[in-house]
């Protein structure tokens, strides 16, 4: 892989995502355009992700990719062969060890470390965008703080459902300044982004954008008076290998008995509790 | 220029950017440009080409230089993208701050990035700072003017517009002051 530079990117594409991010930090949850590069994965695949990760990655870096909570999805792999193959750094699937973390659709359980940079893939950064198509207008509509589209989806769920029926990509109050697509993670993962001890960057390859939530600051899920923001429960479920009840659960079928069971979504923390537990894995 | 050498170079901005405050030590960039500090030209290195443009306050002979070193073109002030205030600059010149650009409401990334080249960031007035980046609060002694906190203030008084500000000191330390830091005087 000698003929690619370190980390794939040339210095000058770099630079451009680094202005960018610096920019994102310096203006909370503000969606800054970058000049998105054609990556040797789909667009839609995490290339937002990426070309941060890129960006950022030195040689001391030691990297986690995550897909859903999975450390070994082909998406998550593909992406940290990527990395690994034109910086020749170590990857990891424990939360703890790494310095980067670029994750598709979750914030780990292991909470994250003011020394720890997380990377969100973005599939659609614009909050107002189902009610209004146009990006030019949408960009006025952030400009003149003018919310009340994102606030008017909430309440039609409300209306429809008697509750809000979003359930990931939740939007979030940044700095109490602009709404924010937290990227399609569960409710669950909102509270993580408010006062987190780590950076939080979100890249939108596709659409070209970056953004970013700095640590200790306020981020709040939108909700009304009478109908508070809530996460996902999973009241009298647990993780049928763990036992664990405080953890975000994916809901399985057993092909076999057609029986319903729950499993934690982060299976590197799922396996790091049950090696500290000294239980053998048996599924 | 070596990619790693700007690689951390950058990793240690954004820290200082992401931790208001924090102070971070900078590397030398490999070339000399008198009077800068060498880390304020690595941070140039970093940071500037092409795409963007640069005022120097005072200085106006290293110019061509930061130029040849990045690519980058020299604006006026009130037109650059990123404006270095080398440590030579006396107070009448900090004034041209005043017309930083700050960016507009559909696009408040399209302003000033700052280098402050200052003598002592571990020493000099006392400051209490708060916002995004850090947790409650926290209190720096840094040698900044307060002519300059003055301008900054006024710069910053319509987020989100702003400026967004790296300090460089003599002994090579960084630290930022993004727009969203509140900063107040402990007298």
């Amino acid at each position: 892989m000698s003929k690619f530079p370190f980390a794939f990117l040339d210095e000058q594409s770099k630079k451009e995502i680094r202005r960018a991010v610096l920019k994102g930090v310096a203006i909370p949850g503000y969606q800054v355009p970058f000049a998105s590069r054609e990556m040797p994965i789909g667009r839609g695949w995490g290339t937002g992700g990426l070309q941060i990760t890129l960006a950022l990655v030195g040689q001391r870096d030691v990297l986690k990719v995550i897909d859903q909570g999975s450390d070994e999805s082909v998406n998550a792999v593909n992406i940290k062969k990527l990395v690994q193959g034109t910086t020749g750094i170590e990857t990891t699937i424990h939360t703890k060890e790494a310095t980067l973390i670029q994750s598709r659709h979750r914030i780990p359980e292991v909470p994250l470390r003011s020394d720890q940079i997380m990377i969100l893939q973005v599939p659609e950064p614009e909050p107002l965008r189902s009610v209004e198509r146009s990006e030019f207008k949408t960009k006025q509509l952030h400009a003149e703080r003018e919310y009340s589209g994102a606030w008017l989806l909430l309440f039609e769920q409300i209306m429809r459902y008697n509750q809000t029926s979003q359930g990931a990509d939740y939007p979030v109050l940044v700095h109490d300044r602009y709404v924010m697509n937290p990227s399609p993670i569960p409710r669950f993962d909102n509270p993580k982004i408010h006062n987190s001890d780590a950076l939080i960057l979100f890249g939108a390859g596709r659409e070209k954008k970056i953004y970013a939530v700095p640590p200790y600051t306020k981020v709040e899920s939108l909700a009304f008076d009478d109908y508070p923001f809530e996460i996902e429960k999973f009241e009298g479920k647990a993780c049928k290998v763990t036992g664990l009840t405080d953890v975000f659960l994916d809901e399985l079928t057993d092909e076999q008995t057609g029986e319903t069971y729950y499993l934690c979504n982060d299976t590197s923390f799922m396996q790091e509790y049950l090696e500290k537990r000294g239980t053998v894995h048996v599924r | 220029m070596d990619e790693h050498r700007t690689q951390r170079t950058f990793r240690k901005i954004l820290e200082a950017m992401t931790f208001p405050g924090k102070i971070v030590q900078l590397e030398q960039s490999p070339n000399e440009l008198s009077p800068l500090y060498s880390q304020t030209v690595l941070v140039c290195q970093t940071l500037l080409d092409g795409e963007v443009t640069f005022a120097v306050i005072g200085e106006k002979k290293v110019s061509q230089s930061i130029q040849a070193y990045t690519g980058s073109h020299e604006a006026k002030v009130e037109e650059a993208d990123f404006i270095i205030i080398p440590n030579t600059v006396d107070s009448n010149e900090i004034a041209d701050l005043k017309v930083a650009k700050k960016g507009d409401l559909l696009n408040p990334q399209k302003s000033a990035t700052l280098f402050f080249e200052v003598d002592n960031l571990m020493d000099g007035i006392q400051l209490e700072l708060m916002g995004p980046g850090i947790k409650d609060k926290t209190v720096i002694h840094a040698d900044i003017s307060k002519g300059f906190l003055k301008i900054r203030d006024e710069l910053n008084a319509e987020y989100p517009l702003g400026i967004d500000v790296l300090f460089i000191d003599r002994s090579g330390y960084g630290m930022a002051l993004p727009r969203t830091t509140k900063v107040t005087e402990v007298k």
